[in-house]
């Protein structure tokens, strides 16, 4: 026997409309509210958003460690604005983030369904690839061997099979090419990715073979909708995490050759570097703006699923009983 | 103590750090305004006047410090047993405590090494008392003095002279220390080692076997060129060569650091740059590196390995290349480890110095540098600003302890314990600051390393050191604009395999620089820098009149006349 649940919006809202919340209990809800989100918003008072507006102060200062402040309005903006290495740095950033996400973010989906369908042994495995805790910097070190041209691997390679010596890091053309290969092969949403196909009931994919669906055909209609939330939230954690890329450049080129690979946030390392914080905060705030903005127009032009019911107000949220 | 910072320009309100973090406190918040409070001030005491006689006994005090070094705390009874050179270092150390019974020392956690760290934890109170100058002044003198203009290090004048520091120094150390350590005639620190810094380590075998003269002093980056294409043989290559020496090859020798830099009297910044004025002079300076590397292939340099030390090192000892440039340091020191260069020697059969030879880096095509600009470097340590006055005199005598007295009792355990005089003069300590350990220590350094590399060390240790702008103009309080586009420009050259444009990249480096610089201020006003610039290029120019006459004659006095002294006045 088959039960069918079938929701009733409009009976619910009816419903809703007739339970009139009283004073006390919206006071109540209220109080709750706050406890559940007071540790959370602590937190994050403390440890993200009191930084964040202590750096936006900083930057309309000179920032001096000890002894007085100044305050200087926007001559450390101005100073970013009208530093050339900031436009190509921000260009460089950009560049990165977007070869990482073509690269890195979007290859893994594809490899993800196609390994919905090999054995589980070799799934497994790739799983286990995604997932081995490796020392990031430890890894850029290793990588760094694996491109140098002198006596690296790949130019043995590549030399090997014929082809003439090439520069990898060494070229500004390719460096950014080079620096985010090593991401496709050990990081990126691979591992977010099939634990979200395994979550899809392998009946969706039965009733829509007896309905005679290709392989692409179920990609298209299955797999892909059902991690389109799951795409979406990690696409905006690829723009964040790869707009403020250090550590890999860093550790591999220094931001060479000629300034082909420093980002952003190694800029602010520099800048950090020269004891000038306002500079760095203020570049660190235009970086910060930025992200937001892109963030921004992403949150606002593409709804996460579009089976979803409209959002619903925080004040919605606290007069509407039987929520908590 | 408060240190007053003069400003160049106009009035402006003023906030203290207190009332800073209170305003960004307030910040959900950033139109709070910003406020002026009360200065922010140590509690050190005004240290004019005739410096105090050192009290007969240290008072109380207790003292951060770092395991990472300059002084970690006594080693514990484990830590003794497994490392005998633990043990002599808790005996030194341990006999000072015992002289001193009010001073105790406890460990902090701060990573000594680290610029950003002990930033941090200096403007947070955290500090350890004793910690590394050249740290907090990224390696460069510039940078530290900037770093000391900041009320980063405790004022130590007084200390340095109750020490009679400057009387005891080398007269090599006591040049580096009072050219490069002074701001405006204090001291904010007290000396640690001495080193000739960046040399040529080369197979003097291999350049006996060949038949090829010893490079000698006066040298250039030619004579290199083909040195490096003579020994790149046998499945060797001829050099490794790191980023910052060959930046050192166009920045120092070849003179672009200075003849790319000029006076700017229209402000605000009181630097402007042109490099393209000896394009021509700078782009065969830059072929003939690029020659050794794409041309020659006598070379090894990638941008992965950078500017790393230690890979040219292990090469070199491994007998993979045949040259590198690098600290003296990376020589002197791990007299028994595998790729070592007493490894080296032994697998030569052949005594260390005629085995492995150390040469001054050589001149630039142009005769700049003279016959050698290296630079002879003084590592020193500074003490936390917040240390009160009876704690900062125990840090002093602390450290003094351990570079004297402390010193010879380590060095001569030391060789008790080896029986070897390399692990006596190894490493940084291979170069005492003090003229009185260099008498009290066993041997001496040509007796543990050889006399062919002691007499080299020596020669370099004498040469006449270029002037720097930092020993007559003021120090900038001010942060004026970063290096990274003139290492853009060095890197792109060195590294990319395609031609570059030399004169086009020169343009524009000199285009971006003065952007750049266009939005910094200087905090000296223009006079006190005209000055001191007049006095600095008079130096230059006596400097290379004695020691690169060509040079001076024929590039140098022209371009002074022209650019320059119209400039200043």
């Amino acid at each position: 026997m088959t039960t069918d649940i079938v929701v009733d919006d409009d009976a619910a809202a009816a419903e809703a409309d007739t339970r009139q919340p009283t004073t006390s209990s919206r006071s109540r809800r209220r109080r709750r509210l706050w406890i559940f989100l007071g540790p959370a918003l602590l937190l994050n008072l403390v440890w993200g958003w009191y930084p964040l507006a202590t750096s936006f102060v900083l930057s309309f200062t000179d920032a001096r460690l000890r002894g007085d402040v100044t305050f200087t309005g926007f001559e450390s903006y101005e100073r970013m604005i009208n530093d050339p290495l900031v436009a190509d740095a921000f260009r460089v950033s950009i560049i990165f983030a977007v070869l990482s996400i073509v690269l890195t973010f979007v290859v893994p989906i594809f490899v993800a369904i196609l390994l919905m369908e090999m054995p589980r042994r070799t799934m497994r495995w790739m799983m286990l690839l995604w997932f081995l805790p490796l020392s990031s910097v430890g890894t850029a070190i290793l990588w760094r061997y694996v491109y140098n041209t002198d006596y690296g691997l790949l130019q043995s390679i590549a030399t090997g099979l014929g082809f003439d010596r090439q520069p990898f890091l060494n070229s500004s053309d390719q460096v950014l090419f080079w620096l985010v290969i090593p991401g496709l092969v050990l990081y990126g949403p691979g591992l977010i990715y099939l634990a979200t196909l395994q979550s899809v009931p392998t009946s969706y994919y039965e009733a829509a073979e007896i309905e005679g669906a290709g392989f692409w055909r179920k990609i298209w209609t299955i797999s892909l909708p059902r991690m389109r939330p799951v795409i979406l939230m990690m696409l905006m954690f690829a723009v964040i995490g790869n707009l403020q890329q250090f550590e890999w450049p860093k550790l591999m080129t220094n931001g060479g050759p000629g300034g082909a690979s420093r980002t952003a946030v190694m800029y602010v390392y520099d800048i950090l570097n020269q004891l000038r914080y306002a500079d760095a905060t203020a570049l660190s705030i235009l970086l910060f703006v930025l992200i937001m903005l892109i963030v921004g127009i992403m949150r606002f032009a593409i709804r996460e699923d579009p089976d979803a019911p409209p959002r619903r107000s925080l004040r919605e949220f606290v007069t509407r009983k039987g929520d908590l | 103590m408060t240190i007053r910072i003069p400003r160049a320009s106009g009035a402006r309100p003023i906030l203290t750090r207190r009332s800073f973090l209170r305003a960004s406190a307030g910040v959900g918040i950033v139109g709070a305004g910003l406020v002026s409070l009360s200065a922010c001030s140590s509690d050190q005491d005004d240290p004019s006047g005739e410096p105090e006689p050192l009290p007969t006994e240290l008072a109380d005090a207790t003292l951060l410090v770092s395991d990472a070094g300059p002084y970690k705390a006594v080693p514990d009874e484990a830590a003794q047993a497994d490392d005998p050179s633990n043990k002599i270092y808790a005996d030194t150390l341990q006999a000072w405590l015992d002289e001193n019974p009010a001073v105790k020392l406890e460990a902090a956690n701060v990573d000594v090494w680290n610029k950003d760290a002990m930033v941090t934890a200096i403007a947070g109170g955290t500090a350890p008392a004793i910690y590394y100058a050249n740290v907090i002044g990224s390696w460069n003198n510039e940078g530290i003095k900037q770093a000391f203009a900041q009320q980063l290090a405790a004022d130590t004048t007084d200390l340095v002279a109750s020490f009679d520091v400057v009387g005891r120094m080398t007269d090599t150390a006591r040049m580096v220390w009072e050219r490069n350590w002074g701001v405006d005639g204090r001291y904010y620190g007290a000396p640690l080692t001495f080193s000739i810094g960046e040399v040529v380590h080369y197979r003097r075998d291999l350049v006996d076997q060949l038949g090829l003269p010893q490079p000698e002093l006066g040298w250039t980056w030619a004579d290199l060129r083909a040195l490096a294409l003579a020994l790149n043989a046998d499945g060797r290559k001829g050099i490794m060569l790191r980023t910052s020496p060959m930046n050192y090859a166009f920045k120092t020798a070849e003179g672009a650091e200075v003849l790319g830099r000029l006076p700017n009297p229209d402000g605000p910044w009181w630097w402007r740059y042109d490099y393209g004025l000896q394009a021509e002079a700078h782009a065969e300076a830059v072929a003939n590196i690029r020659g050794m590397i794409f041309e020659d292939e006598s070379a090894l340099a990638d941008i992965g390995t950078g500017d790393d030390p230690w890979a040219p090192r292990h090469a070199f000892n491994r007998g993979e290349i045949a040259m590198h440039i690098n600290s003296i340091d990376m020589l002197l020191q791990g007299p028994d480890a595998e790729d070592g260069p007493v490894a080296l020697a032994d697998r030569a059969g052949l005594p260390l110095d005629d085995v492995t030879g150390i040469v001054a880096l050589p001149a630039g095509l142009n005769g700049n540098a003279g016959p050698s600009s290296c630079e002879n470097i003084l590592q020193a340590v500074s003490f936390d600003p917040e240390l009160g006055k009876d704690e900062l005199t125990a840090a002093f005598s602390l450290h003094m302890y351990m570079n004297t007295d402390g010193q010879v009792s380590r060095g001569k355990a030391q060789f008790d314990a080896a029986q070897d005089l390399r692990s006596v003069w190894q490493g940084a300590r291979a170069y005492p600051v003090f003229t009185e350990v260099i008498e009290g220590l066993p041997g001496s350094l040509a007796e543990g390393w050889g006399e062919k590399i002691a007499a080299s060390v020596g020669e370099i240790a004498e040469l006449a050191q270029r002037p720097d702008p930092l020993w007559f103009i003021p120090v900038e309080t001010n942060p004026g604009p970063g290096d990274e586009a003139l290492n853009d420009a060095m890197t792109k050259w060195w590294y990319e395999p395609s031609e570059p444009d030399v004169a086009g990249d020169l343009d524009n480096l000199s285009s971006v620089r003065n952007d750049q610089a266009a939005s910094f201020s200087s905090s000296v006003p223009w006079d006190d820098f005209a000055a001191g610039a007049s006095e600095y290029y008079d130096a230059l120019a006596t400097h290379w009149e004695e020691n690169a006459p060509e040079f001076h004659r024929d590039t140098f006095e022209p371009w002074l006349e022209e650019h320059v002294r119209p400039a200043l006045g």
